[in-house]
């Protein structure tokens, strides 16, 4: 779906970006994480031509990016930043509707995919009348996702979404992301400097460190390897780090049988007992009392749920 | 209540003065409104313009106005166009900044956002910034109007009419209560605009676009102010206010001669050049006026005698005198030396030659073997000697201040350029200046005011006449008229020489008749 090549990037001569190389398939969650400055934000712009590269090749399906008319880019690609990024003097349904009018579709396609968006995104349509002020953050976010897929943009770009609310809110807004099931087939990118957020969201999860590529990896990667720069950036945090120690993926559990198997048994914090299974063939999981999960898709997220809470 | 009753006998007058007023007002802050947003709007979109075009619009700004509208005389005239350029000028830069401001502080994240909508500059402009910045746009459109509202009272100076007329009118016959009927109105007009603007500013962050609306409302109304009305007389007259609202300005002189013209209303300094540029056919100068010569105007006859004489001479406080009675002497020196003619040539050499007064007066004082030094501008002098606005009255202020300090050897301080001889009188009657040039005519008419019938009999006669003043002056205000310097400056009737010939004109009835026809 899109591919970078040996992308560089220098601002005044300063280089910030070198080397990027990296492809995202069609509907994946890509995250870009980074401490601030290490070059995540500026990927970012790279993809909608808000920067253009110095060096170095981007392909938007097959097309290079610099043959794409910059304005159309932008109409197929949606775009969500902190707090949402809407304009106050729009009312909610009008900031919504905002993109399809700059495309000049017809009026009652626009007001039937706006309604439609609001109850996406679980708000009701007594909202489309209010101003962007009277909305809380959590809401103010969904509200930013509903503008940037209005257009139903093959590419959605989210730039520190969930930054700024507050962290109760903030994990709230990650499950709800989780299932925005509407948002499936959309190929995702999103910057954060939260590796747990990360790990939680992201199919895979792109680490970056002074403007270059540390790792590359799925979650439980980024837990398992050896990679110096992702230890260091896991050893910030000390919960992580604990896990890590744990070498989870070593673990050879079977659900269900907590105290029968020794090896398989993992009791991770002495006040809820979490009975651990996780295997290459692995298809149970339970946690505490919400009683066992089967199949892979659901042990893998019930399995990041997990690591969430507990970061 | 005597405010109040101004107001009843002039209410017609002051209506119109106030749509006038609200005329110029509106026009102007309409047209700087759309120039100032675009100019603004280009100016955040094209930084590298911003510094120079903000830096310009602002030495617009520090021009005073009355210089700014005498600079306009010359290249557009008189009358209600100059007026709306020069306020437009003042409106600009408040409106320009405000935008430019405006835009240029949106969260740049919004503006990214914008952007990676896909809009064009453009739509980002029209459809994010300018609605975003709206309401410290309007905050700025506010400002100028309230300044527009001030400066445009000075506008009735070059014949734009509005509240300055009343304003400047009472400023010249010490009529209190009209300088109020002229200057409440005007202060509840700038206050009912900051009112309306206000409104406007704080719906505006909600609903920018019905500013457009208003921008649009606020034009259709200025085109309707300006669709002509009336017709216009064969010759425009342009007077100064004083002379407009006096009994024995153009009142009486209509009533003598009858004269139906249209009146533009003038400032006293910017009249000449009016007339000389064919703004307007007549005025009503001085006769001694330097730039009568200059302008090769003609003075028309007064062949009814209308006019009263007009003799300058010192007027000093008596406490002055007392303590200083060497400054009599000194003054009394100065009798009888200044001939119409002589105080032309003088007038003439600043008006045309571009000399200062003071030097003028010194050149003038040698001629009668004096040798005198320039005067400071010195409040603790012991001597105080004011000046009305205009060449001939800086001149003999300049010239009484020299002798007394060169006669006297008293340290003479001048105080020169008073708007108008009610600031001035109360000024000496305060014991603010000590003694200033005056004119009989005035001093009676102005400052005395007798009854009609009492003055009739005191214009019949002139030794009358001079007594009556100088003891009506001891009694009432303890101020003292010195020697007569010689020369009558009166009002006269003046049109340009070229026109008065081909049209025949010699006399005031001759113009009467001409107008009449």
């Amino acid at each position: 779906m899109i591919t970078f090549d040996s992308v560089s990037k220098s601002f005044d001569e300063v280089n910030v970006l070198s080397e990027i190389s990296f492809t995202i398939s069609q509907g994946e969650t890509f995250c870009l994480l980074g401490k601030s400055g290490s070059g995540k934000t500026t990927i970012l712009k790279l993809f909608n031509k808000l920067l253009l590269p110095t060096s170095g090749k981007i392909l938007f399906g097959d097309e290079p990016l610099e043959q794409i008319n910059t304005y159309e880019l932008r109409k197929r690609t949606g775009y969500v930043i902190q707090s949402g990024g809407l304009f106050p003097h729009l009312k909610i349904g009008e900031n919504i509707a905002l993109p399809m009018q700059l495309q000049k579709k017809p009026k009652e396609a626009i007001q039937s995919r706006v309604r439609d968006l609001i109850h996406l995104i679980g708000l009701d349509e007594s909202y489309l009348d209010r101003y962007p002020d009277t909305l809380s953050g959590g809401q103010l976010q969904r509200v930013g996702i509903a503008r940037a897929i209005v257009n139903q943009p093959e590419l959605l770009l989210l730039d520190e979404p969930f930054s700024a609310l507050d962290p109760i809110l903030r994990e709230q807004m990650q499950n709800e992301f989780l299932q925005m099931t509407f948002l499936k087939d959309v190929t995702k990118v999103m910057v954060t400097h939260d590796l747990a957020e990360a790990l939680k969201l992201a199919d895979r999860t792109c680490l970056i460190d002074r403007g270059k590529i540390a790792f590359i990896g799925t979650p439980i990667e980024f837990l398992t390897t050896n990679n110096e720069a992702v230890k260091q950036y896991i050893g910030q945090d000390l919960n992580l780090f604990r896990i890590r120690q744990l070498k989870l993926c070593d673990l050879n559990l079977t659900a269900d049988h907590p105290a029968q198997d020794n090896h398989g048994q993992l009791m991770l914090s002495p006040k809820t007992p979490v009975y651990l299974a996780l295997t290459e063939d692995a298809t149970h999981f339970k946690i505490g009392a919400d009683g066992p999960v089967s199949g892979k898709e659901q042990l893998k997220s019930a399995f990041l749920q997990f690591i969430s809470n507990m970061i | 209540m005597d405010l109040v009753n101004y107001i009843q006998e002039n209410i017609g007058e002051l209506l119109s003065q106030v749509y006038e007023h609200f005329k110029l007002t509106l026009s102007a802050i309409s047209i700087a409104s759309v120039v100032g947003v675009s100019v603004g709007a280009l100016i955040s979109v094209r930084q590298r313009l911003a510094p120079g075009v903000i830096g310009i619009v602002n030495i617009f700004q520090t021009v005073p106005s009355l210089a700014l509208l005498g600079f306009l005389i010359p290249l557009i005239g008189i009358g209600v166009l100059p007026a709306i350029v020069a306020l437009f000028i003042y409106a600009l830069l408040p409106i320009v900044r405000n935008t430019y401001t405006g835009i240029t502080q949106i969260d740049p994240s919004t503006v990214e956002a914008a952007r990676s909508l896909g809009m064009n500059t453009w739509q980002l402009l029209t459809r994010v910034q300018l609605p975003i910045a709206t309401p410290i746009i309007i905050a700025g459109i506010r400002t100028a109007s309230v300044i527009n509202v001030g400066i445009a009272t000075l506008c009735a100076l070059i014949a734009a009419g509005g509240l300055g007329e009343s304003i400047f009118g009472g400023i010249s016959l010490n009529n209190t209560d009209m300088i109020l009927a002229g200057a409440i109105p005007a202060s509840i007009m700038a206050l009912l605009f900051d009112g309306a603007f206000g409104l406007v500013q704080r719906f505006s962050s909600k609903k920018p676009g019905t500013v457009v609306i208003l921008f649009i409302g606020m034009f259709l109304i200025t085109l309707l102010l300006f669709i002509p009305t009336g017709k216009r007389s064969r010759l425009v007259a342009g007077f100064n206010a004083e002379f407009i609202q006096r009994e024995d300005g153009f009142i009486g002189l209509d009533s003598v001669y009858q004269l139906p013209v249209e009146i533009k209303e003038l400032e006293i300094g910017l009249m000449y050049k009016a007339l000389a540029n064919g703004d307007v056919d007549f005025i009503d100068g001085f006769s001694t006026d330097g730039r009568v010569e200059a302008y090769d105007l003609k003075l028309l006859e007064d062949d009814k005698s209308y006019f009263p004489p007009y003799y300058a001479a010192p007027l000093v406080r008596d406490a002055t005198l007392a303590k200083y009675p060497g400054i009599k002497d000194a003054l009394d020196k100065l009798a009888g030396q200044l001939s119409a003619k002589t105080m032309s040539n003088l007038n003439y050499e600043v008006d045309q030659n571009k000399k200062s007064p003071a030097e003028v007066a010194q050149n003038f004082l040698l001629t009668m073997g004096i040798q005198s030094s320039k005067l400071r501008e010195d409040d603790d002098a012991q001597v105080i000697i004011g000046s009305k606005s205009f060449t001939e009255n800086y001149i003999l202020a300049h010239l009484f201040g020299q002798i007394i300090q060169a006669e006297t050897g008293l340290s003479v301080g001048i105080k020169p350029g008073f708007g108008g001889t009610k600031l001035l009188f109360d000024a000496l009657k305060i014991g603010a200046v000590d003694l200033y040039p005056e004119y009989t005519g005035t001093g009676m008419l102005v400052l005395l005011k007798p009854g009609k019938q009492k003055l009739n009999t005191l214009l019949a006669d002139r030794d009358a006449f001079d007594k009556h003043l100088q003891t009506a002056f001891r009694e009432r205000f303890q101020l003292r008229w010195l020697g007569q310097l010689g020369f009558n400056n009166t009002f006269a009737i003046m049109m340009r020489r070229e026109e008065a010939e081909s049209l025949n004109i010699e006399s005031i009835s001759d113009l009467s008749e001409y107008l009449k026809n």
